[in-house]
């Protein structure tokens, strides 16, 4: 499980962009993070993943504190940014086999993922192309086969619907059900608030780094829905 | 106007002090010391050196009332410098520019948008050229005495100069990127294309002869004569030292004809390469992809070296001391015999052979300052890395062991066959093995401990890090002070004890520095990491 406790980060030691943050995630738990613009998301999910230093606080990842035993943590995440700023000079193969040389990852089972995922995201005629050449989402599906590579027992996603097609958010689903059945855990910041209302077990908004609301979907949104529970937070001063 | 927004925006977005140094100036104030001290220390060693050669030689025309050619000079070094930066810097500043996708959407002319680009590039290149040319415009108006119209006079051609090399030279840059892109080894042909235009310049800059009190005296009669067919370069004397009014309206006449005349052929052209990058087709492979293990640091190292040689200017930068160790370590071979001969003047001045040949390889290796930028490098990848369980010492360590593969072996491949032309003892051969191998590796740790406090995450051309940031500068003098340690104890040594002590003592120095540095990135480069 993740454990996140009073952990807070300012950029400039005056604004806190996450404040005194708590959340605990479980394996089997798909977790929704929802905020704003600017609401310290990203800054949260780069504390967990080790990218970030935070001020205060404490975060482990089942159990190993990633300031303390920063490696150790890390061998049972897998971060997926906003973004896919991946080596471009590097083809896909070898940037896959980069990450599953990192995590020890057998032959073998790497050649089997590869495949699996390859065929499933329709990518593997074009892994042995440089990413250079890559479109915006050829580069998202590279980095999330790199991410499911190492069969991660915590999976941190910024974003990760952005950029993707319509089939490639659906197998992407598909995979997070795949992987909390397997008793991982996934720990996502989306915008798109229907797939976090229909996907997640769990949400927490966070609000200019506080997070206001938090707890199993069904209790957090009760009779409403998402999209408008996350307003009316919003607009609370 | 439109134009001069654009100017803002761009000045703002490629010459801010973050921008060029990686940090602010109010953030660090031991950073803006040390980068005060290098930049002081290279520039005023530069032009101490360079003044004092064109002080002497304004002296000696002077006495023959020759001051004029000075002027030859300074047309000739701009004219160069100006054709070296448009050749390669035309294709990210004209024809490729990353911002292409925010600037066509918006209501701007085309040609305006190249004109604020080109102003860009030209702000880099005036820079250069009078920074390069000042000791040879001291000198001038110091020997035939100081006007305050003819240093206006100057001042104004000097921001016209480059105007024709970069009509000419941009054109060219284009038609080479267009040919060699035909091609599967496309970048490759560019890059020798690059290296060969770099060793004419070189070997342009040999023509000098160091037997010579002063090594310009030989570059006089190609002065004269370029400064004699080009016409605008007749002009841009004539107006300087004569005050020809009509000579200097010629020269402005044609040097704003020929740019605006290039702005308008290549207006549609740009548009064009411009968009060709946005059509991209991704190639569908016939053969399966084939997965391979390796360990963390071979994984790092083969990143590094695909990193190297996609990078046109990392390459041309960083390798050019690799493949000068490689061409001097032949040709020292095949001139033996000159060069015995032209050596001889080191020896009746008790400089021995060895140290010389040691000072030259120390200095190659010190143009190989890969460690010095290559985290930068990473730039928006880095999370990469800090997401990984990889220990920041080991990519520091790998990023050093790929800075060691470009140095080493063409150093001591160089050092084998200097040994062979010249004879050296084979104690001596142990000895001078030994001091490049801890002279690289010292080398390049200190490039990796620098670049841990002086990196530059943020760029928008690989340029910006290999030519411009702090990193470069300091990793390249890093191995110039390194030399000069030893050359201070080589200095105070060398009298008293054998040649192969001093060497002893140097190699020992050498293995306790890096010692030293790779504690410190032991023990701090993941704290340090975790700031980044």
């Amino acid at each position: 499980m993740i454990k996140i406790k009073d952990v807070s980060k300012s950029y400039d030691q005056k604004k806190m962009a996450i404040d005194k943050i708590n959340l605990e995630i479980l394996p089997g738990d798909i977790y929704g993070f929802i905020g704003h613009n600017g609401a310290g998301k990203t800054t949260l999910l780069k504390s967990i993943a080790g990218i970030l230093n935070f001020d205060e606080g404490e975060i482990t990842i089942f159990d190993k504190s990633i300031k303390k035993e920063s490696l150790e943590a890390k061998k049972l995440i897998a971060y997926i940014p906003d973004n896919p700023d991946v080596y471009e000079a590097l083809s896909g193969i070898e940037y896959l086999d980069f990450i599953a040389d990192v995590f020890g990852v057998e032959l073998e089972k790497r050649k089997s993922l590869i495949q699996k995922y390859g065929q499933m995201f329709e990518i593997e005629d074009v892994l042995n192309n440089p990413i250079s050449s890559y479109s915006h989402g050829m580069k998202q599906k590279v980095v999330i086969m790199s991410a499911l590579i190492h069969s991660p027992k915590a999976m941190l996603l910024d974003e990760p619907f952005v950029g993707l097609d319509p089939k490639a958010s659906y197998l992407l689903k598909e995979v997070f059900h795949e992987l909390v059945e397997q008793g991982a855990l996934i720990f996502f910041s989306t915008h798109v608030l229907e797939v976090a209302e229909k996907l997640c077990n769990k949400v927490a908004i966070i609000k200019n780094g506080k997070i206001v609301a938090n707890g199993k979907t069904s209790e957090v949104i009760k009779d409403k829905s998402l999209e408008n529970i996350f307003i009316e937070l919003l607009s609370d001063k | 106007m439109m134009y001069l927004k654009l100017m803002r925006v761009f000045f703002k977005e490629n010459f801010s002090f973050k921008r060029i140094f990686g940090f602010r100036l109010k953030s660090s104030k031991l950073k803006t010391i040390l980068i005060s001290f290098a930049i002081i220390y290279g520039f005023g060693g530069m032009l101490l050196g360079f003044g004092y050669m064109f002080f002497e030689l304004g002296r000696v025309l002077a006495l023959n009332q020759m001051e004029d050619l000075l002027l030859n000079f300074v047309f000739v070094y701009a004219t160069f410098m100006s054709m070296f930066f448009v050749l390669l810097q035309a294709n990210g500043y004209i024809f490729h520019y990353r911002d292409f996708n925010i600037l066509q959407p918006l209501p701007i002319k085309n040609r305006t948008v190249i004109a604020a680009k080109i102003n860009v590039m030209l702000i880099t290149i005036y820079l250069t050229i009078f920074i390069i040319t000042a000791p040879i415009v001291f000198s001038y108006f110091y020997h035939s005495g100081f006007n305050f119209i003819s240093l206006l006079i100057y001042i104004i051609l000097m921001l016209f100069v480059p105007f024709v090399p970069l009509a000419i030279f941009s054109g060219l840059s284009l038609l080479i990127a267009n040919f060699s892109n035909r091609f599967r080894i496309g970048k490759a042909l560019n890059l020798i294309f690059m290296f060969c235009l770099f060793l004419g310049i070189m070997v342009f800059s040999f023509s000098m002869n160091m037997n010579e009190t002063n090594p310009l005296f030989n570059q006089l009669d190609f002065m004269d004569s370029f400064g004699g067919i080009i016409p605008t370069g007749k002009w841009f004397i004539l107006s300087i030292h004569n005050l020809n009014i009509l000579a200097f309206a010629g020269f402005i006449g044609i040097s704003l004809a020929v740019l605006f005349g290039f702005i308008i052929v290549v207006e549609r052209i740009v548009v064009k390469t411009n968009q060709s990058h946005q059509n991209i087709r991704v190639r569908k492979n016939q053969t399966q992809a084939v997965s391979r293990q390796k360990s963390v640091v071979r994984n790092i190292f083969n990143k590094e070296v695909k990193k190297f040689f996609n990078t046109t200017i990392y390459i041309f930068n960083c390798g050019f001391g690799t493949i000068m160790m490689f061409i001097g370590g032949v040709a020292i071979l095949i001139f033996k015999e000159s060069l015995i001969t032209s050596l001889e003047i080191f020896e009746s001045a008790n400089l021995d052979i060895e140290v010389l040949l040691l000072v030259i390889l120390g200095f190659l290796i010190s143009t190989v300052y890969t460690p010095a930028i290559s985290l930068s490098l990473e730039g928006k990848n880095f999370w990469i890395l800090k997401s990984l369980p990889i220990k920041a010492e080991t990519v520091m360590l790998s990023k050093m062991l790929f800075n060691l593969v470009l140095t080493i072996p063409f150093a001591l491949f160089a050092l084998f066959m200097s040994s062979i032309a010249f004879g050296f003892s084979a104690l001596n051969v142990v000895l001078m093995i030994l001091f490049i191998i801890t002279f690289a590796s010292t080398f390049s740790i200190l490039g990796s401990v620098i670049n841990l406090h002086f990196p530059k995450f943020e760029y928008i051309n690989e340029t910006e890090v290999v030519k411009q940031s702090i990193g470069a500068l300091l990793g390249l003098f890093s191995g110039f002070f390194i030399l000069t340690i030893h050359g201070v104890i080589y200095y105070f040594l060398s009298a008293s004890m054998s040649l192969a002590l001093v060497l002893l003592i140097a190699v020992a120095i050498n293995i306790l520095i890096f010692l030293g540095l790779y504690m410190y990135i032991k023990k701090q480069s993941e704290s340090i990491f975790m700031k980044l």
